[in-house]
C-alpha cells in the first residue's frame, strides 16, 4: 500500500531508490487520495486539493514550495488536524487523523504566541494543558529555552521580544511537547534575511539533534534547498505535484553550502519547474 | 574641573531652594486656610457644640475642620521629607512638588468656603453649611456615619461580587456557544440599557428583605455591562490562536479558561468599571428608596431634619469610598493587564 502510494507520486524521480528508501525508513505521514475544498456562502466552492497523494518518511525534512493558492498551507492544516478533507484519508504513524494532537506539532507564521503569557509561560502552555506535574514543567522549559538560546528571556512577554526571537520560542513551545512530526508554516516568513538565516541554522540544528520529522511550508526556493532532504514542487488549482526532488547536498548543511554548485544545479531546477507553471 | 564642580553644586543648591520654595506653596493654601480657621471660627451650633472625644478629649466643628487641615499639611509633606531625610533626589519628587498651584487653590478654595458658609455664614442657611460644620456632623454622628458607611460597603461588596461572577460567566457562555449567543444577546441589548433602579418595584416585592432587593439591583448593574464586554472579548479571541493552543494538546477546557478568558481579560476590566459607575448610582439611590440602612438611607434621614451638613458629610463619605473602590480595581486591573504594559499606551 505504502509502495504503490509513493510510486503514483514519485514518477518523475528515480523510482528505485524511492522503493528503497521506504522499505528502510518508516512512513511519519501519508496523505491518500486528499481532497478538499473551501466552501463560501455566495461562490463555487474552491477546490484547493484534489486527488492528492504523499509519504513523509520518518526523520525527514520535507519541504513543500510553490505558488500562492497551491494548497501547501491547506495540506500542513489537514496533516495538523486543523482541517478534515472531503476525500481521502490523512494516515499519521499508520493511525487516522482526526483532529489535532501534541504529537504534530505546528510552528505557525507569525503572533501566534500567547500575548498575556511570559516566554516561559507560552513554552510551558502544552504541558500544563497535559497536566505535567509543575516541577517536571519548570525543568523541560528551562532546558528547551536553553536549547533555542532564549534563556535570558523567560521572564519577558512576546510583545517585548522581536519577530526572531518570538519565533524561537514558538518552535520551542512545540518543542517541549516532544512532538514525532514538526509542522513548519512559513515560520520565517516575516523575518528579514539576517534572522531568517540564523533560525533557519538552528531549525536544521534541532532537527539533526532530536531527529524528528519535519514539513516546512515556504515560497523561498533558497530556504527550501538549503533545508531539505526532499522538496516537493507543488503546482496550484487544484493542488497537485509537479515534482519530488530529493536535495543530494552533505547532510550536515553548512553556511557554504549555500554557494555550492550543487545547491545552484537544484535550486535552478526548482526555478525551472515553478516558472514552468506561471507560463 | 573646579569650576563645573562648583557650577553644578550651584545647580542642585538652586534646585534645593526651588523644591523648598515649591513644598512652602504646597502647603500655603492650607496654612492660611487653618489661620483662618483658628482666628475666626464658626459661630453656627453645628460647629461649635462639643464632643467626647478619645482620651478624655473634648472637640468640635471648628477643632475638627483645623486638625483635618494640619493633616492634609502633614500628607503633603511626607514625600518631601522622606526625598529629603533619604538624600534621594529625583524626577518624582520634581514632579510632586510642581504640582503646587492646585493644592494652593484648593486650600483656598477651602478657606473661601469656610468664610462664606461658617465663619459669616452669607450662603443660603440651611442649605449650604460650611467646612467646619460639616466637620461637625462627622462628631455628632460618628457611630451612625460608620454604621451606615459600613451598611453602603456591605450592599456593594455582595451586588459587586455577585454581579462580576453572573457577568463574567454569562460572557463566557454567550461568547463561546454561537446558540446561546444568538438567543441571549439581543435580550441583554435590550435589558443592559435599563436602569437598574427602574426594576425596584419588583425588586422590593420579590426579594425576602430590601437588603437582598438592593443587592439584587446592584448585581443587574454589574452584570449586563460585564456580560456584555466579556462576550464580545471571547469572541474577538483570534483564530490562530485557538489552534495553536489545540495544536499543543489543549482541550475544550483550557480553551475556554486559557486562551478565551485570558485574551477577554481587558474587555472583562473595561466591563467593571463601566458597571461600577452604574452601581454607586444605582447603591445610593436605592438605599434613598426603602433601606433601613446605608449612605443614601442617612441623606435622606438628615434632609428631613433640614440637616444639610450631614447630606455634605454623606457626600464626602461617598466621595472617599468611591474614589478608593475605583482605585483598588484599578490596581488589580494594572496587575492583572501587567502583560499589556507598553503594549498600549
Amino acid at each position: 500500500m505504502t509502495q504503490r502510494t509513493s510510486h503514483r507520486i514519485e514518477t518523475a524521480t528515480d523510482v528505485e531508490t524511492d522503493v528503497e528508501t521506504a522499505t528502510e525508513k518508516k512512513v511519519c505521514v501519508s496523505l491518500r487520495s486528499v481532497a478538499f475544498s473551501y466552501s463560501s456562502i455566495d461562490a463555487q466552492p474552491t477546490t484547493v486539493l484534489e486527488d492528492f497523494n504523499l509519504d513523509v518518511h520518518q526523520g525527514d525534512f520535507v519541504t513543500l514550495i510553490g505558488p500562492s493558492g497551491c494548497g501547501k498551507t491547506t495540506l500542513l492544516r489537514l496533516i495538523a488536524g486543523l482541517e478534515q478533507p472531503l476525500v481521502g484519508d490523512v494516515v499519521f504513524q499508520g493511525q487516522h487523523v482526526d483532529g489535532p494532537n501534541h504529537k504534530r506539532g505546528v510552528v505557525f507564521q507569525q503572533g501566534s504566541l500567547f500575548p498575556w503569557l511570559t516566554v516561559s509561560g507560552n513554552v510551558a502552555f502544552g504541558l500544563k494543558s497535559r497536566g505535567v506535574a509543575p516541577s517536571e514543567r519548570t525543568s523541560q522549559v528551562a532546558e528547551i529555552l536553553d536549547l533555542v538560546g532564549m534563556s535570558a528571556f523567560a521572564q519577558s512577554y512576546p510583545h517585548e521580544i522581536s519577530g526572531g526571537m518570538a519565533q524561537r520560542v514558538a518552535i520551542a513551545r512545540t518543542l517541549v511537547n516532544d512532538p514525532d512530526l514538526v509542522l513548519l508554516d512559513e515560520p520565517m516568513g516575516a523575518l528579514d534575511s539576517f534572522m531568517r538565516q540564523s533560525l533557519q541554522s538552528l531549525i536544521l540544528q534541532l532537527h539533526q539533534r532530536l531527529g524528528m520529522t519535519m514539513i516546512l511550508v515556504t515560497h523561498d526556493i533558497d530556504e527550501a534547498v538549503f533545508m531539505s532532504d526532499r522538496i516537493v514542487v507543488m503546482t496550484s488549482r487544484p493542488g497537485r505535484i509537479i515534482e519530488s526532488l530529493p536535495v543530494t547536498l552533505p547532510e550536515r548543511r553548512m553556511q557554504r553550502d549555500r554557494s555550492s554548485a550543487k545547491f545552484f544545479e537544484i535550486r535552478s531546477s526548482i526555478m525551472t519547474l515553478l516558472s514552468d507553471i506561471s507560463a | 574641573m573646579s569650576v563645573v564642580l562648583a557650577s553644578r553644586k550651584g545647580a542642585i543648591a538652586r534646585s534645593r531652594v526651588k523644591q523648598c520654595v515649591a513644598w512652602c506653596f504646597t502647603l500655603l493654601g492650607f496654612a492660611v486656610a487653618l489661620a483662618v480657621a483658628i482666628v475666626a471660627p464658626s459661630p453656627a451650633k453645628a460647629a461649635t457644640t462639643p464632643y467626647d472625644l478619645v482620651f478624655g478629649l473634648v472637640g468640635s466643628g471648628n477643632g475638627l475642620y483645623a486638625f483635618m487641615l494640619v493633616v492634609l499639611m502633614v500628607c503633603y509633606s511626607l514625600t518631601p521629607i522622606i526625598a529629603l531625610v533619604s538624600g534621594r533626589k529625583g524626577a518624582g519628587l520634581e514632579r510632586y512638588l510642581a504640582r503646587y498651584p492646585f493644592r494652593i487653590a484648593v486650600g483656598l478654595a477651602l478657606c473661601l468656603w469656610n468664610v462664606l458658609g461658617d465663619v459669616f455664614e452669607i450662603l443660603p442657611r440651611p442649605f449650604f453649611p460650611g467646612p467646619a460644620q460639616i466637620a461637625g456632623a462627622f462628631l455628632e454622628d460618628s457611630a451612625f456615619i460608620l454604621h451606615n458607611t459600613l451598611y453602603s460597603l456591605r450592599l456593594f461588596a455582595v451586588g459587586f461580587i455577585v454581579g462580576v461572577f453572573f457577568g463574567v460567566s454569562t460572557g463566557i457562555i454567550i461568547g463561546w456557544f454561537a446558540k446561546a449567543y444568538y438567543w441571549v444577546f439581543p435580550v441583554l441589548k435590550i435589558t443592559g440599557v435599563i436602569p437598574a433602579v427602574a426594576w425596584m418595584p419588583f425588586a422590593l416585592t420579590s426579594f425576602p428583605t430590601p437588603f437582598a432587593a438592593a443587592a439584587f439591583l446592584i448585581v443587574i448593574c454589574e452584570w449586563f455591562p460585564i456580560a456584555f464586554l466579556t462576550a464580545q472579548g471571547v469572541r474577538s479571541t483570534p483564530k490562530q490562536l485557538y489552534e495553536a493552543a489545540r495544536t499543543l494538546g489543549a482541550g475544550q477546557r483550557t480553551l475556554v479558561f486559557r486562551v478565551a478568558v485570558p485574551h477577554a481579560l481587558p474587555n472583562i476590566f473595561t466591563g467593571i468599571s463601566t458597571a461600577n459607575a452604574y452601581a454607586f448610582a444605582t447603591l445610593v439611590m436605592s438605599e434613598m428608596m426603602g433601606q433601613p440602612g446605608g449612605l443614601g438611607y442617612y441623606i435622606n434621614s438628615s434632609k428631613v431634619w433640614s440637616a444639610y451638613y450631614k447630606v455634605f458629610a454623606a457626600i464626602v463619605v461617598m466621595a472617599i469610598l468611591f474614589s478608593l473602590i475605583l482605585k483598588i480595581t484599578e490596581r488589580v486591573q494594572r496587575h492583572a493587564l501587567r502583560w499589556q504594559r507598553g503594549l498600549i499606551q
